[in-house]
């Protein structure tokens, strides 16, 4: 079963997190993007980095697992819920959330859910404990260090 | 001896019928459909009329730049490769510059996906890169073998998949939803980590809202907006999803954009749907966000 948060509530959590941005009038007017992300981070003059994947095609998406991607994009940032936020959650507003030793079962889930590969060309938002972490769809990824994130005092492990 | 050693480089343009001298807005030779117009003149590029019309293939003067021109031609496009202006009835009658070699296009289902390619040739001294290529892009091939719609677009993009780097194919894109046809210019171009890659380009951000609104069946307004800036829908019996992007993206760098993505049932893995690449446009000239602002 997929479990989800309300989007009002990663909202309040990324306040926290960007505290020179007015979070909730950006996510409403340009959504809550890598694009969105990576504009509160510089106004925080936080660090992030942008990598761009290279080869990746239209075909090649399928080659990839959901546990293998997401490994790509979060990187070792594995402790505590991970909270995501995809096109598909995004109509309803859910917030995604799993710990990484279910990572498995979540993506199975999801896909069945919507009936599609887990991996497909879209944006992609972790957040994470110390991080925030961003598939975009042009093959970027974009990750923000960050202090804390306070997320991990929604679910305790 | 080539003609570019003779008259210069870029000066003379082979049509399908004659050859045409840019310095002097003339024709070499006589207009083969001369008997049929006793009122124009025989060497005339497009009647004289050069300012709302093309030459079709060194015959007659064809209106340009609408959506009746896009007509009259069926279901074909303009080229025009450097501003030279061919028009092209059908994919299959490619100028002298590129010459299909495989025909139809080669496609196979593999694991996780479908592959394909097309062999074309360059016979046109107005380019270096003279020889074979095998087209990279696949769309074609794999367009078929799903069974899907394969539009003048795909062909464009392909075909300015093989041009010299910089160089645009310039061709018309009929609106199934709107009694007009946007100009597209399809080339080469360095994507941030220096790879070259085929971008379609339009004319100014009108045509962007058009080529978006199009795509949604006539108006925005009948997709559900998924997040700002993405709609989904479905049209035609087809589910798209629809990047319009007029302010670009800041940390991709990328200026003003439509991104046309289309659902593709089974696609993925276990028999799952996925979205594919889709079509992409920029503003010509506006392709960088620094640029936009």
């Amino acid at each position: 079963m997929l479990t989800f948060i309300q989007f009002d509530t990663i909202v309040d959590i990324l306040q926290l997190t960007f505290t020179k941005s007015d979070v909730k009038t950006i996510v409403e007017k340009k959504g809550l993007t890598p694009d969105t992300l990576f504009y509160m981070a510089k106004n925080e003059m936080l660090e992030s980095d942008i990598i761009f994947i290279t080869g990746l095609n239209e075909n090649e998406y399928s080659e990839i697992s959901g546990k293998n991607f997401i490994d790509l994009i979060i990187g070792d940032c594995t402790t505590g819920y991970i909270f995501m936020i995809t096109d598909e959650g995004y109509i309803n507003k859910h917030i995604y959330t799993f710990t990484y030793n279910k990572i498995n079962e979540f993506i199975h889930e999801y896909e069945n859910y919507y009936s599609m590969d887990f991996v497909q060309m879209s944006d992609y938002i972790f957040i994470l404990n110390n991080q925030i972490s961003c598939f975009h769809h042009e093959n970027y990824i974009l990750k923000i260090k960050i202090p804390s994130i306070l997320a991990r005092n929604i679910y305790k492990d | 001896m080539k003609d570019d050693e003779v008259y210069g480089e870029g000066n003379t343009y082979a049509f399908e019928y004659r050859i045409h001298d840019a310095r002097i807005g003339r024709f070499l030779s006589v207009d083969p459909l001369a008997p049929d117009y006793p009122w124009n003149s025989t060497y005339a590029f497009a009647e004289n009329r050069v300012i709302d019309g093309i030459d079709l293939e060194g015959r007659e003067y064809n209106k340009s730049s609408t959506a009746q021109t896009a007509k009259n031609i069926g279901y074909g496009y303009t080229t025009a490769v450097d501003n030279t202006a061919t028009i092209v009835s059908d994919y299959t009658k490619i100028p002298q510059k590129i010459q299909k070699i495989h025909q139809p296009p080669q496609a196979t289902l593999t694991q996780g996906g479908v592959g394909g390619s097309r062999q074309y040739k360059f016979f046109e001294a107005n380019t270096n890169n003279l020889g074979s290529f095998t087209v990279p892009g696949f769309d074609i091939a794999r367009n078929k073998l799903l069974g899907k719609e394969v539009s003048p677009l795909d062909y464009g993009i392909e075909i300015a998949s093989i041009l010299p780097f910089g160089k645009a194919l310039k061709f018309l894109k009929p609106l199934k939803y709107f009694d007009e046809a946007i100009e597209i210019s399809a080339k080469v171009v360095k994507n941030n980590e220096g790879q070259d890659v085929i971008r379609s380009f339009v004319k100014n951000e009108d045509d962007l809202l058009r080529i978006a609104e199009d795509a949604a069946g006539g108006s925005l307004d009948k997709f559900t907006q998924i997040k700002p800036g993405w709609w989904e829908g479905t049209v035609d019996g087809v589910r798209k999803k629809i990047e319009w992007e007029p302010g670009g993206h800041l940390h991709t760098n990328e200026g003003p954009h439509v991104r046309i993505q289309t659902w593709v049932e089974g696609a993925g893995k276990n028999g799952k749907g996925k979205w594919d690449n889709g079509e992409k446009y920029f503003i010509d000239g506006h392709e960088n966000y620094k640029k936009s602002q």
